[in-house]
């Protein structure tokens, strides 16, 4: 009887000390912050992670009335940062300007020097809407109708994506698995040239937020949102892909910010207040909206749980597709 | 007749906005920017959009992106000086505009091969916007008529003629030429996912930056040469004398109609989005070589073989709006900037810009023009300040071209890698002049090889591994017999010599 | 002895670009084959990341053995009026060591100042970077004077941070991060 109890305290109180061996300075969240910030961004400057990067950075001068210092480790699809960012003092003071790739693809599909699961906390989630779109010539206006057509015509449709291993050549692999059907991977160098061989209907099928305009200006036929949420508020027509019948997890991309999750609670806790209350500010919703993001509005947990079915799922099909690191 | 008048009426509604006095001064301060960063070698236009951009979130959407737009097209304008003063190229346009460029500073005439790449920009800036004024309703389904057979052999005609634009010996180009392909191939595979020659360089897996390469061949080589000879014959080298500002009557006779043509050329090859623009400057001064009845001049300081590119190029740049603001699809990385910059104004580049933003859309095409006017206005006087930089001496020169550069190249992606593959390229460079070659037709090749490449094998995908596919579409077999043609005519002489040498052997 | 060896190795040097460049191609060109063996070559309709490599890479090594045979001195040997100004007109004679030591020197201070700028730069900011660069690159000629040289390299050290950081808006500190 006191042995058990005697054992629950020696493991509690070891629990204890392990916690704070690995949290010596218990940083305290009300001197947080008490410096400048550095956010590292992985891709050059002008892209959306930098614009993203530069957007929050003025808030938090706002709001924390902290400085951010952005550090550009731009190269190899950002493995380059992420490795960097690995490497940083978890004091909550440098962040990452990042997308889920760098939970779910980039430690898939090259050797890299962290483990997303463990180094890495997700602090937001802005959806990008992965839209799926034929060219206007295929006779089909629905996703079913584009199923029987594609299983009728097999190798004929032919998808474009913005690279090898990217969310769009994910989307098409997943739609083939999902929906057994044969699609033809294309893949460009980036997504302007995907959307561009789509109008043109050198492809035929195409993924992507990009995809809207083209959609609203008739060049392209909207099948579906993919995603097993809500509908896009821009595209409120648009089916999801969860209502045609694809159910279940749908290949997503998301811009976030990432802090080690080896950083001390408290602080994790006030970086993800101050970013959430940037995200409530309205000049910022407007700002996301046009470039066609969704904030996702979750808790630290949620988030974490959605970086582990990405890294979970994504694993999969990176299997499966033979694009797994060698 | 709609038509017309709705043109004009665009016109003067774009006139209103851009004659708006804080439009103005933003145009004239992008202006200036664009000249100073268009003049530096190594931070080009594309890196100081996007390191600027965030000044411009404050502005309305309108007079931010006249002042990117002013920087893009000052860029082009600065871009020649010191190329032409100096051999000093900081762009893929400004490699060839060295070549003659560069030949008539040496012959004294370094200012006026300014002028006249003032005057032939001025005058392609000019036609070019008016290009886009008239046809951007009508241009985004033509444009789409290009897929990747078409693409691909429109690059393969960019190789051969950067085979016409080697002055010596053709082995020697060719091997440059295929050197550079073989540098094009460093990173990942597109296709396959399979990373090439990349050494386990985590920072090579995005190929090689272009700008270290050009910077390092040129720049940093030219200056290891110098002073090399400098140390040997313990004298500094001599940058060059300046005769007159203006170009003589000869010199505006031959420049005038390769000026006309470079135009034409660049405003067609600027609105294909996958990549016709980086051609114009170098397809222009093919074109001039051939069509010239002293094609030895060129690389002596002919004027065309300034007036051509350089007009080229600007048109180019300014047809290059025209895939971005009718379809959405920004042709080059500098307009993937001007693109994410509409984006953070609200403004969703594509088909519908010019409906839903005509104050917009006119404005910006009207302050082209007028940014032109204003570029030729500040370039013109600015000659005479350039050319005093030769007077500079060598001593002093050569560590302020290596500041500049190499800060520069370090400030495009903020990376400490660009700069020792600078110092790489460098070294390359100073061998190859040791060699007796050229780098450019290795620089071009280094361009064009991924996309070669890229759209050969998305050609097969395309045609599901038939290669029928390239003469059954009309355009791609028209090209195709323009590139048999042109293959035949540069190799006939050579293959003649070669047989009459084997003969009498 | 010690003479003649320098006299062969100048001769090598500067008299048969040709050879040299030949070499290059060959070894270049042949080195890229070997690597590219890695990679699947594929068919000329369904390429493999290795069909282009090798194709080049066995071009430039079939130009690299003309260029060795002798066949690009017709052509060549004439021409190339632009590079003249980059290439040596007249060999002074023997002195070869003496030569080298100065191409040595130069490489070296300007090579050298180039790959330490980029590896301070990120930690010492931009000031004492460009500083410490102008004045090695400067020390790549002769007769270099200290003071004109450091007061030189302080006027193009606030010239370079007021050009690409006030005016350009470079995110790049300029003095060192503490």
């Amino acid at each position: 009887m006191s042995m058990k109890i005697d054992r629950r305290a020696l493991v509690s109180g070891m629990g204890g000390l392990l916690a704070a061996s690995q949290f010596p300075t218990l940083a305290r969240a009300d001197d947080f912050p008490a410096k400048d910030f550095s956010f590292v961004v992985p891709y050059a400057p002008g892209g959306m992670s930098d614009t993203l990067s530069r957007l929050f950075g003025d808030k938090f001068f706002q709001i924390t009335n902290r400085r951010v210092v952005n550090d550009y480790r731009v190269g190899a699809g950002g493995a380059i940062a992420a490795n960097f960012f690995k490497g940083v003092k978890p004091d909550g003071y440098t962040a990452l300007v990042a997308t889920n790739s760098f939970f779910a693809v980039i430690p898939a599909v090259m050797k890299v020097e962290y483990d997303p699961k463990t180094d890495f906390t997700p602090l937001m989630a802005l959806d990008s809407a992965m839209v799926a779109a034929v060219h206007p010539s295929l006779p089909v206006k629905t996703m079913q109708e584009f199923i029987a057509y594609a299983k009728a015509n097999p190798n004929k449709v032919a998808y474009a994506s913005a690279g090898k291993g990217g969310v769009g050549h994910m989307c098409g692999e997943w739609l083939a698995r999902k929906a057994g059907i044969q699609l033809l991977h294309i893949p460009y160098n980036g997504a302007p040239q995907a959307m561009q061989a789509t109008i043109s209907n050198e492809t035929q099928l195409v993924f992507g937020p990009e995809a809207y305009e083209f959609i609203v200006s008739k060049k392209l036929t909207g099948l579906a949102l993919l995603t097993n949420q809500k509908r896009w508020f821009k595209l409120p027509d648009l089916p999801t892909s969860a209502e045609c019948g694809l159910a279940g997890w749908a290949p997503r991309s998301w811009h976030t910010m990432i802090v080690l999750s080896k950083t001390p609670e408290p602080v994790k806790a006030k970086m993800f207040e101050i970013v959430s209350k940037i995200l409530q500010m309205p000049d910022i919703k407007e700002k996301i909206a046009t470039v066609g993001l969704m904030p996702a509005d979750e808790d630290l947990a949620t988030l974490r749980k959605r970086a582990d079915s990405d890294i979970a799922e994504y694993g999969v099909l990176i299997k499966e597709t033979g694009l797994a690191a060698k | 007749m709609g038509d017309e008048f709705s043109i004009l009426h665009g016109l003067a509604v774009g006139l209103g906005v851009a004659a708006d006095p804080m439009n103005l001064l933003f145009c004239l301060l992008g202006c200036l920017i664009g000249t100073l960063v268009g003049v530096l070698p190594g931070l080009g236009p594309t890196a100081t959009m996007a390191i600027l951009l965030p000044l411009t979130y404050t502005f309305p959407p309108v007079t931010g992106l006249i002042t990117l737009a002013g920087i893009y097209y000052g860029a082009q304008y600065g871009g020649s000086t010191t190329s032409i003063l100096l051999r000093l190229p900081g762009e893929v346009a400004s490699v060839v505009t060295v070549l003659d460029g560069y030949a008539m500073t040496q012959k004294g005439r370094g200012g006026a091969a300014l002028t006249i790449a003032a005057v032939g920009s001025f005058f392609a800036g000019t036609v070019g916007t008016l290009f886009i004024a008239v046809s951007a309703p009508y241009i985004a389904d033509a444009v789409l008529s290009f897929g990747a057979p078409e693409y691909f052999l429109l690059m393969v005609l960019g190789l051969i003629a950067s085979v016409i634009l080697a002055q010596g010996s053709v082995l020697r180009a060719l091997a440059m030429i295929m050197v550079g392909l073989m540098l094009g191939m460093v990173g990942t595979d597109l296709n396959s996912g399979q990373y090439r020659f990349t050494f386990g360089f985590y920072e090579l897996l995005n190929g090689v930056d272009f700008v270290p390469v050009v910077v390092g061949l040129f720049g940093i080589a030219d200056i290891l040469v110098a002073l090399e000879r400098s140390v040997r014959d313990d004298v500094m080298p001599v940058v060059g004398r300046i005769t007159s500002l203006w170009p003589t009557r000869e010199e505006a006779r031959q420049a005038a109609p390769a000026m006309v043509r470079g135009t034409l050329l660049g405003m067609f090859l600027g609105i294909l989005p996958g990549g016709g623009a980086m051609l114009s400057s170098f397809g222009s001064y093919s074109l001039e070589k051939r069509l010239s009845k002293h094609p030895e001049q060129f690389g002596h300081g002919h004027p065309a073989g300034v007036a051509g590119p350089e007009a080229a190029n600007n048109s180019g740049a300014q047809a290059s709006f025209l895939p971005l603001l009718t379809l959405g699809i920004p042709s080059t990385a500098t307009m993937a900037v001007m693109a994410g910059a509409m984006f953070i104004h609200g403004i969703v580049p594509g088909p519908r810009v010019i409906s839903s933003q005509p104050a917009l859309f006119w404005g910006l095409v009207v302050s082209m023009w007028l940014g032109n006017l204003m570029l030729l206005v500040i370039n013109l006087p600015l000659v005479g300040i350039w050319v005093q930089m030769l007077k500079v001496p060598y001593r002093l020169l050569y560590p302020i071209i290596i500041v500049v550069s190499i800060v520069g190249v370090y400030g495009v992606e903020y990376s400490a890698s660009a700069v020792y593959l600078t110092a790489i390229f460098g070294v390359f460079g100073y061998l190859l002049s040791k060699w007796k070659c050229e780098p450019a037709p290795l620089v071009l090749a280094f361009v064009l090889g991924p996309m070669i490449e890229q759209y050969f094998r998305r050609s097969m995908l395309v045609g599901r591994g038939d290669l029928s596919i390239f003469v059954e579409r009309p355009i791609s077999l028209v090209m195709l017999v323009l590139i048999i043609a042109m293959m035949v005519s540069i190799a006939a002489p050579h293959v003649k010599t070669l047989r009459q040498k084997a003969f009498a052997e | 002895m010690q003479l003649s060896a320098g006299n062969c190795r100048s001769k090598f040097l500067s008299l048969t670009p040709s050879l040299a460049l030949s070499l290059f191609c060959v070894g270049f060109g042949g080195g890229a084959i070997w690597i590219a063996l890695d990679y699947p070559y594929g068919t000329l309709t369904s390429m493999g990341p290795g069909f282009v490599p090798t194709a080049v890479a066995a071009i430039l090594v079939f130009l690299g053995l003309l260029i060795g045979l002798g066949f690009a001195k017709d052509d060549g040997a004439a021409a190339h009026k632009a590079a003249d100004a980059s290439t040596e007109k007249s060999e002074p004679e023997a002195r070869g060591i003496e030569r080298l030591l100065g191409t040595g020197r130069v490489m070296l201070f300007i090579l050298g100042a180039i790959v330490l700028f980029g590896s301070i730069v990120r930690g010492l900011g931009l000031a004492i970077s460009v500083f410490v660069l102008v004045v090695l690159v400067s020390y790549a000629r002769q007769r270099v004077r200290l003071m004109p040289t450091l007061v030189f390299a302080m006027a193009v050290t606030i010239a370079a941070c007021v050009l690409f950081v006030t005016l350009l808006g470079l995110e790049t500190p300029i003095l060192p991060r503490l």
